[in-house]
């Protein structure tokens, strides 16, 4: 089956087809939509930062990719392979641990961390190649300690979350994340719960990351950062992608009455 | 007053046999009670939490009976009534070439029973004082809800709930003396009986106490070692003096700082 699903995603790659599709995804959560028909198609290297006012249904549009969150209807492919309890192509149930498998390829990076407090940063990183990959523990942890020095943080392996500043603590994040040497990237806010002083040093990392071509979904407020590196910024808004737009375009020549009044009210 | 001195030291030093043996079998109850106790305190704990309601809605009937109702009541239904009744008697047997008497299975049965509902709430409050975020973070490396929580979820809530479940087990100890009604010969029903043809019943009474002081001091030294193990394994050093937790003043112990 592993070879199966990794032949099916190698040709979707070759054929450019996108890492993340969401197909139609709708939500509606106490009588509000959430999430209302969205479709999105991320190619690969590509960094796309989701904005929009707060519920406009950026995160929850995220998490779903994670299946951190459900959809009501519509589909989530991620490398060609669905998201989530229901197949809806074959109508097949998955299960939690079929589920569990897909989502190794999918890295999250959380606004508030979520490290793990009773490991060191090291262990926080080897953790899951060991438990989840099997990989012999003396190979993952060459591997985390390799991803602490890329987060600059080689110094602090043996360190516990706890003593650990909040941006340190989401370079670890992100290295945890990037151990699983996922297809694509998520940051849910991943600055927004950090002193100002530390924001750069977190945002310096998801730079280079995005150098490198790794695939990238950031929500945040960071508009500089947004501007620099992002290939496509995705306006929302009540659920819905209101606009779509390389940086250039958007700031320049905002379509949208709501994309203006976003952008004019954050400068 | 009439102290007997001779009688006091000797008990104390050099008990009699049977009070060894009381001794003993306190302390073998307390211990296969517990650790069944927290066996069926899991599932019970765990069943609250499924998915299932048939299996939340009698984990929370067991847990209300049980923890509504005597120890006592519990402990004579178990082995008198159930006799009684005609449904079950409890006979001898042989384990492991050791003999168990029909009423010490009655006790550790009935000890266990009781145990687990308290037990299922500690657990069920360890697991519930983990943060969503923690889930959340080993469900996006790919983790299966097993190894969640074995490696994520229950290391972090053992913190929470080692401190209760040392206290239960104090306390065990102690309401093991109940068993004497169903005629366990534990400490306490010893204890009884050598008073009551000695008419000693001050100093024989002031050794059992004695005895049941050493155990749970003894066993407050060996939950201290085990709570300070796990605060070490978080990178928390908050050493409680072992003073403060025998002679009580203790403060709570602090939450995690800082969680991940």
């Amino acid at each position: 089956m592993n070879s199966k699903e990794s032949t099916t995603t190698a040709t979707a790659e070759q054929a450019g087809a996108p890492v993340v599709s969401v197909r139609g995804a709708s939500r509606t959560l106490g009588g509000r939509k959430v999430l209302d028909d969205v479709w999105l198609d991320v190619m690969r290297g590509q960094v796309v930062v989701l904005v929009g006012p707060s519920g406009a249904g950026k995160t929850t549009l995220l998490r779903s990719l994670n299946h951190l969150e459900t959809v009501d209807s519509g589909e989530i492919l991620i490398a060609g392979v669905p998201i989530g309890h229901q197949d809806l192509t074959s109508g097949k149930k998955v299960s939690t641990s079929e589920l569990a498998l897909r989502r190794r390829e999918i890295g999250f990076v959380f606004q508030h961390f979520n490290l793990f407090p009773h490991m060191t940063a090291a262990e926080n990183v080897w953790n899951a190649p060991v438990r989840v990959l099997g990989t012999p523990k003396k190979d993952a942890r060459r591997d985390a300690i390799a991803l602490l020095d890329r987060v600059g943080l080689a110094d602090k392996a043996e360190a516990r979350p706890s003593q650990l500043s909040g941006g340190q603590q989401q370079r670890v994040a992100i290295a945890r994340a990037l151990a699983m040497r996922p297809k694509v990237m998520l940051f849910d806010e991943p600055t927004s719960a950090l002193d100002v002083e530390m924001v750069g040093e977190v945002l310096a990392v998801m730079r280079e990351l995005a150098l490198e071509d790794m695939t990238m979904l950031v929500v945040t407020h960071e508009m500089r950062f947004a501007r620099e590196v992002a290939d496509r910024i995705i306006v929302m808004d009540a659920g819905r992608i209101i606009e779509d737009a390389p940086p250039d375009q958007l700031f320049s020549n905002p379509q949208h009455e709501r994309t203006k009044a976003f952008l004019s009210a954050i400068d | 007053m009439r102290f007997d001195w001779g009688f006091f030291w000797k008990s104390l030093f050099t008990p009699s046999e049977p009070f060894l043996n009381g001794l003993v079998l306190t302390i073998v109850i307390s211990v296969v009670a517990m650790v069944l106790a927290i066996v069926v305190g899991l599932i019970v704990a765990l069943m609250r939490r499924s998915h299932l309601a048939v299996l939340r809605w009698c984990a929370g009937v067991y847990i209300w009976v049980i923890r509504g109702t005597p120890l006592l009541v519990q402990l004579v239904l178990i082995y008198t009534g159930l006799a009684a009744v005609g449904l079950y008697q409890f006979s001898d047997v042989s384990l492991l070439g050791l003999s168990l008497k029909a009423a010490v299975q009655a006790a550790i049965i009935g000890l266990m029973v009781n145990e687990s509902a308290y037990i299922a709430e500690i657990i069920r409050a360890g697991l519930d004082s983990v943060p969503k975020g923690q889930f959340e973070a080993a469900a996006s490396l790919g983790m299966k809800p097993g190894k969640v929580m074995r490696w994520i979820i229950v290391p972090q809530a053992l913190r929470v709930m080692v401190p209760p479940l040392g206290n239960s087990f104090n306390g065990m100890m102690k309401t093991t003396s109940v068993l004497s009604v169903i005629g366990v010969s534990e400490m306490f029903l010893v204890t009884q009986s050598i008073s009551s043809y000695t008419f000693h019943t001050f100093e024989i009474f002031i050794v059992a106490a004695i005895y049941y002081l050493a155990l749970t001091t003894i066993w407050t030294f060996i939950q201290a070692n085990i709570e300070s193990r796990l605060a070490h394994q978080l990178g928390i050093e908050q050493p409680i003096r072992i003073t403060q937790r025998l002679l009580g003043a203790r403060r709570g112990a602090p939450a995690v700082a800082a969680r991940g």
